[in-house]
């Protein structure tokens, strides 16, 4: 691989060398990127390294939402007590990505920008409808993470555009979220995953999201399953229903990890988990 | 050095300081900071940088390659062709094992995704590598066979048509052999049994991956004419051989091979590679060294590796529980090349009853080629792949007669009083206690309380499973060899020891340190011997310059080859040192004994001599002051040869009847295993493993040897499996995608998990047997076990990932959501 | 600011300031293996999954073969070679030799560098824990279990001191 390389020190100076580099991209913790690029995947002529941005190393609660910086590094979400506060289950899905060297360079906005059908945090966005905020050389954006992600490793993101923060919800009291994959080693991507969010006010559920991934090339919700849950009391035979019929909308890419069968079954399997600990969590 | 000078004491000192203790790595100190050689830190002045250009489809003729746009980026030296290597190279393959199909690069055409085509030379290996991806290469595509079903149809393309063709060589189309041994009569045998058991088999493909990939350091100095080759490699002297047939030029006096740090071999390292040839030949005829290094993407298409293997397995047996017979029909897809194929069927059909006393046996044994990565001496050298259908087999017949598994097997096997054993296939077993083996792992895993290990009480399915293994310890049988033939000087090592003038100690041997100890073995068994503390004691390994010649390291055999003719060796030169001794304690020769650096007299401790006096009067004592016989001077050398004894039994390659090793080491393994029924994942929760290894001379070690074979034996079993995809180009070849176990997918196997039962062979220096391959043999085979034993159901195909399991759970009834 | 294809950095390596002209397209490994000489980061993937070649930058360990040499630069960064001295090895180092916590020493120095993290932020930690906080590396020699065990006897011996 060759590139040319720059190393700007403010937003407004990376959006500028975006924008006269169309071809460029960035590179903050690399942890995905350079991979890619050492494989010759993908090949750029330019290279914008934004880990010397001022001030964008944070994690902040504000208005019932914890901000965080697009150069705040995995280690540290997993190791935030704000985070582990009031978002726990964002510590645990991040907590879960690679290995300990890869969680301490890699930065949670270059995975969500990154878009690997198997990634934590893109799910996580999913299931919680988190907030990417970016800007461009003139434009200030905000994407919902519902609507971000359109195929394998493609996001809504203009060329121009830099991931500045994301902001996930501070999750209510009577709010359980869970997140479970399955893969075949330690390190190993993730073959499927579920994560589910149900508001539970005396014992019935008021509101659920189930959001499937790695199975299929982004992160799917499953509403017309989470909204049969409303109204409903979690048991045992609601749960499995849920799960096997979360299992029946899937269309898995079948591939050497799994067949398409061995996938409809462990997501029922992951679904089924997520929903009890999500549960399991409101109490 | 130590200057230790023990106070003499009344006390007769022990002279087993050093063997059995667990004698800190001679190498540890180096590697640990980081200080290791490894042959990608060799630099030299003009070193230019090789790489391949590697084959992008599974088989295929090579029509035209276009080195021009490569040849004209700057840096790259030249991009070289099977013509440009022609003048310099033969084709080659291990010394009398393999049949010659191997080449420096692809002539005409390709065999498999990756194999060699062309060699980049440049001045830095970043220039390299780049300009390898502008060699421009056209194929005319030819079918691909990728399993033994399809390459022995009438009409497959052939891979090896020359072979095919030629009247002296064994290859028949895609078959590279073909055999069938065994003993007594098992159509009878068949016949009269009360139970017959029967199932297919299969044993996945896979590779150990030495986390050092393969690479070589040529230099040729033309004044000399010396050629001299760094390699990470096991043998340097099998090397050194091989490369002088395949070398047109040089001979085997002009060749040095040595060998620097290896960074793990397990067999992967152990013959002639491409990559070593054509170093060599770009040395000698340009004069630069060369420097070639393969990346882990290479590593993974062309590191070679275990065989995938289909037996077809029966077992007869009565009511009583006495296995009568054993026959085997076994398929081994070998890859596109010989290597290592049809000795590794050879020696693990002859030891394919494991240690069973079965009267009837018969295997038969297709090696066959396809268009898939070569296969090698992987660790284990193809007892896993019989072992698997023994020992589940043995499991079914125990069902079908109500045995329970372990029973079963106790019946079957010798007691150690009744050692030495002639098996019904001829070999010769002198010691060793299998069933004790049994018992203690039986026990061990029995001990473990708890019915739910992993405490999901309701959605586990829990199972245990055993497997037993019989190793042979070194041997260079291939079943190659044509007429009948005396194994005497089966398997041959030699040692030189030498003192200097204060009493350090030099062993010099041709085994390699390739992490598993060897080295620091050698040096314990000298420091007892010669009396002398082990840390003054050096080994001098794994340069074919150096060291007397050798057979490196495998098959278990460097401390019962080599530690036997290290310890031999070291006799030698104590008998020396009790010549010299003699006259300054007055006493007879034969009265003097060594420990703790000094040489005394026996029953009269404090009548001594510190050895490095003794060694100093050696060198700059006056001669008067010596035995008439060292008048003209004293050589504190001590030399031993140690060959495999010979064989009760010859061996009879048509009949597959004798004796082939020097000697048999006994395992037992037992495995714990929890299935999550809602996942299928599979939870290996406690080991038994319990060993006869005669006397283990470095306990840690050992353990370290065991521990490392039995996670290999689970990533083989449960994770790991080289996927093709029809055109028979590779899908997963990186180690995102293929699964090597890391520390957090395999359990601890704590020391109390293992047990050495040290029945003492009386063939070697201080009874040892070859340890290493026990552990990884019978992993798989009793992982098997304890998942049958778990779910009800056959677990006869490796691996035995989670999807399988799942999907069969769920198509028997017993996943639970 | 400009693209530039080579830069110059400056770099602290095992308390040493070094400073050096690369390209941009570096990676740190190979700054370290081939402009340093410092042998000890080893290779043994391309996939960020072997962890032979970890290192420390300013104190959290790093696999050095998905870093950007120019991104080490103004950082201070520690090798295999920085632990210990030149006549004293380190308590890990000490403890996986002792205790046989490796065999061919590939990927041990990777190993000593993330140990150097964990026993720094939590000597405490259970055999499972350990086992995770080591997954990014991988052994084939020794099944990891004497791998867990020297960094146990590290933990212990650093806390006596």
């Amino acid at each position: 691989m060759e590139f040319e390389y720059a190393r700007p020190t403010s937003v407004q100076q990376a959006c500028d060398m975006l924008e006269e580099q169309k071809e460029a991209t960035l590179l903050a913790g690399g942890q995905s990127l350079l991979p890619l690029l050492r494989q010759k995947a993908v090949s750029y002529d330019y290279v914008i390294d934004i880990t010397q941005l001022s001030e964008r190393k944070y994690i902040r609660l504000e208005d019932d939402q914890i901000r965080i910086g697009c150069l705040t590094r995995h280690v540290e979400v997993v190791e935030s007590e704000t985070v582990q506060k009031h978002c726990p289950v964002l510590a645990e899905a991040v907590g879960q990505i690679g290995d300990l060297q890869v969680r301490n360079r890699g930065t949670i906005c270059g995975s969500l920008a990154h878009a690997d059908p198997s990634g934590d945090p893109p799910l996580i966005a999913v299931l919680l409808d988190a907030e990417i905020h970016t800007r461009s050389s003139d434009e200030t954006t905000t994407y919902s993470a519902r609507s971000f992600y359109s195929d394998a490793y493609s996001t809504e993101l203009d060329r121009n555009e830099i991931i500045t923060e994301t902001r996930f919800p501070v999750l209510d009291s009577d709010q359980g979220v869970a997140y479970n994959k399955w893969h075949p080693s330690e390190v190993a991507y993730a073959v499927a995953s579920a994560g589910v969010s149900v508001e539970i006010k005396e014992s019935y559920i008021t509101d659920a999201t189930i959001v499937t991934g790695a199975i299929e090339p982004t992160p799917k919700l499953r509403p017309s399953v989470a909204n049969q849950l409303i109204g409903v009391q979690p048991t045992e035979q609601t749960l499995n229903q849920a799960a096997i019929a979360v299992a029946e909308y899937c269309e898995p890419v079948e591939d050497f990890e799994g067949s398409k069968l061995f996938k409809k079954e462990m997501i029922k399997t992951l679904v089924k988990k997520s929903l009890t600990e999500a549960v399991e969590k409101v109490k | 050095m130590s200057n230790s000078t023990a106070t003499p004491s009344h006390e007769e000192p022990s002279d087993k300081e050093a063997v059995g203790r667990s004698v800190d790595s001679k190498r540890g100190r180096k590697l640990v900071t980081g200080n290791g050689e490894f042959v990608d830190d060799i630099s030299a002045s003009d070193m230019w940088y090789a790489k391949f250009v590697r084959s992008d489809h599974a088989h295929a003729r090579i029509k035209s390659i276009d080195t021009t746009e490569a040849e004209a980026m700057a840096g790259v030296e030249m991009v070289w062709t099977a013509e440009d290597f022609d003048p310099y190279v033969r084709p080659f393959a291990h010394p009398s094992v393999d049949p010659p199909d191997e080449q420096a690069v692809a002539s005409d055409r390709v065999r498999y995704h990756g194999d060699e085509i062309a060699v980049v030379v440049a001045n830095d290996h970043r220039t390299a590598a780049d300009a390898v991806s502008k060699v421009a290469v056209e194929y005319e595509l030819l079918d691909p066979v990728l399993t033994p079903g399809e390459a022995v149809k009438p009409d497959a393309p052939l891979l090896h048509p020359h072979l095919s063709a030629d009247p002296e060589s064994e290859v028949d189309g895609n078959t590279l052999g073909e055999f069938e041994i065994g003993t007594g009569d098992v159509d009878t045998a068949f016949a009269e049994a009360d139970v017959v058991v029967e199932d297919t088999f299969y044993h996945n493909k896979t590779c150990a991956h030495p986390l050092e990939p393969h690479g070589c350091v040529a230099t040729y100095n033309h004044g000399s004419e010396q050629l001299t080759m760094w390699s990470s490699h096991q043998a340097p002297h099998i090397l050194k051989e091989s490369l002088a047939e395949a070398l047109v030029h040089i001979d085997k006096q002009q060749i040095t091979c040595k060998v620097p740090d290896v960074g793990g071999g397990f067999g992967h390292k152990l013959e002639l590679f491409s990559h070593e040839l054509c170093a060599a030949a770009l040395a000698y005829a340009h004069g630069h060294p060369i420097k070639f290094v393969w990346d882990r993407r290479e590593e993974f298409k062309a590191c070679r590796g275990r065989n995938e293997s289909t037996i077809e397995g029966r077992l007869a047996v009565t009511n009583e529980g006495d296995i009568l017979g054993w026959s085997a029909d076994l398929v081994q897809n070998t890859g596109a090349y010989g290597s290592y194929g049809r000795p590794v069927a050879f020696g693990s059909a002859m030891c394919s009853a494991g240690p069973y006393l079965i009267p009837h046996q018969q295997l038969h044994c297709e090696v066959v080629y396809t268009n898939k990565m070569p296969t090698t001496a992987h660790r284990g050298y193809g007892d896993p792949q019989f072992a698997l259908a023994r020992e589940r087999l043995i499991d079914m017949a125990a069902d079908a007669l109500g045995f329970e598994p372990t029973t079963i097997r106790m019946k079957n096997m010798p007691s150690s009083e009744q050692m030495p054993v002639e098996t019904p296939k001829g070999l010769r077993w002198v010691s060793g206690d299998p069933k004790e083996c049994l018992r203690r792992v039986e026990e061990r895993i029995e001990s473990v309380d708890d019915a739910y290990p992993t405490g999901r009480t309701d959605v586990e399915l829990n199972g245990i499973g055993y497997a037993m293994i019989m190793r042979r310890c070194g041997n260079r049988i291939s079943g190659a060899e044509k007429q009948h033939q005396d194994v005497a000087n089966l398997d041959v090592e030699e040692a030189i020891v030498k003192m200097d003038a204060d009493g350090g100690v030099d062993v010099l041997c041709g085994i390699t340190s390739i992490g598993q100890g060897t080295e620091t073995g050698l040096c314990q068994v000298v420091a007892d011997v010669l009396g002398v503390p082990v840390a003054d004691v050096t080994p001098q390994v794994g340069s074919t310059d150096l060291t007397p010649n050798g057979m490196g390291v495998w098959a278990d055999r460097g401390m019962i080859m080599g530690g036997t003719a290290a310890a031999r060796a070291a006799e030698d030169l104590k008998t020396t040192l009790q010549q010299l001794a003699a006259p300054f304690l007055e006493v007879d020769p034969e009265e003097i004994r060594f420990a703790n650096n000094l040489a005394y007299q026996r029953g009269n401790p404090s009548n001594s001599k510190p050895i490095p006096e003794l060694a100093h009067s050696a060198t700059y004592g006056s001669a008067t002051n010596r035995p008439t016989e060292f008048a003209d001077g004293v050589s504190l050398v001590g030399r031993a040869k140690f060959e495999s004894r010979p064989p009760e039994a010859a061996l009879d390659i048509d009949t597959g009847y004798g004796d082939i090793s020097h000697s048999y080491t006994f395992g037992a393994l037992a495995f714990r295993v929890a299935v999550d029924t809602t996942t299928g994942e599979i939870e290996v929760t406690d080991v038994a493993f319990a060993e006869d290894a005669g006397t283990i001379i470095n306990p840690d070690m050992v353990e370290g040897q065991i521990q490392g074979g039995i996670v290999q034996g689970l990533g083989e079993a449960l994770l790991e499996e080289y996927r093709y995809d029809e055109s028979g180009l590779l899908e997963n070849g990186s180690m995102i995608d293929y699964h090597l176990p890391t520390a957090a997918d395999v359990p601890l196997v704590k020391s109390e998990d293992i047990q050495e039962i040290e029945s003492p062979c009386p063939n070697s220096s201080h009874g040892q047997k070859g340890v290493g391959e026990s552990s990884i043999a019978g992993t798989a085979a009793a992982v098997a076990n304890a998942v049958s034993d778990a779910t009800g159901l056959d677990a006869n195909e490796l691996p035995l990932t989670t999807e399988k399991t799942l999907v069969a759970l769920v198509k028997n009834d017993l996943r639970t959501l | 600011m400009e693209f530039k294809e080579m830069l110059t950095i400056n770099v602290e390596i095992n308390g040493d300031s070094v400073a050096d002209t690369i390209p941009s397209s570096m990676l740190l490994s190979t700054f370290l293996r081939e402009n340093q000489n410092l042998t000890g980061v080893h290779r043994g993937c391309e996939s960020v999954k072997c962890g032979a070649c970890t290192v420390e930058i300013d104190g959290v360990v790093v696999k050095s073969c998905n870093v950007l040499a120019v991104q080490a630069d103004n950082k201070a960064i520690t090798t295999i070679e920085g632990v210990g001295s030149r006549t004293e090895l380190h308590p890990i180092q000490e403890s996986f030799w002792k205790n046989n916590g490796m065999q061919c020493g590939f990927c041990t120095p990777g190993f000593v560098m993330t140990t150097r993290q964990l026993l720094n932020e939590n000597a405490d930690m259970t055999q499972e824990e350990i086992a995770k906080e080591i997954s990014g590396h991988i052994c084939r020699c020794t099944g990891y279990t004497k791998i867990i065990e020297s960094i146990e006897d590290a933990a212990a011996t650093m806390e006596d001191k």
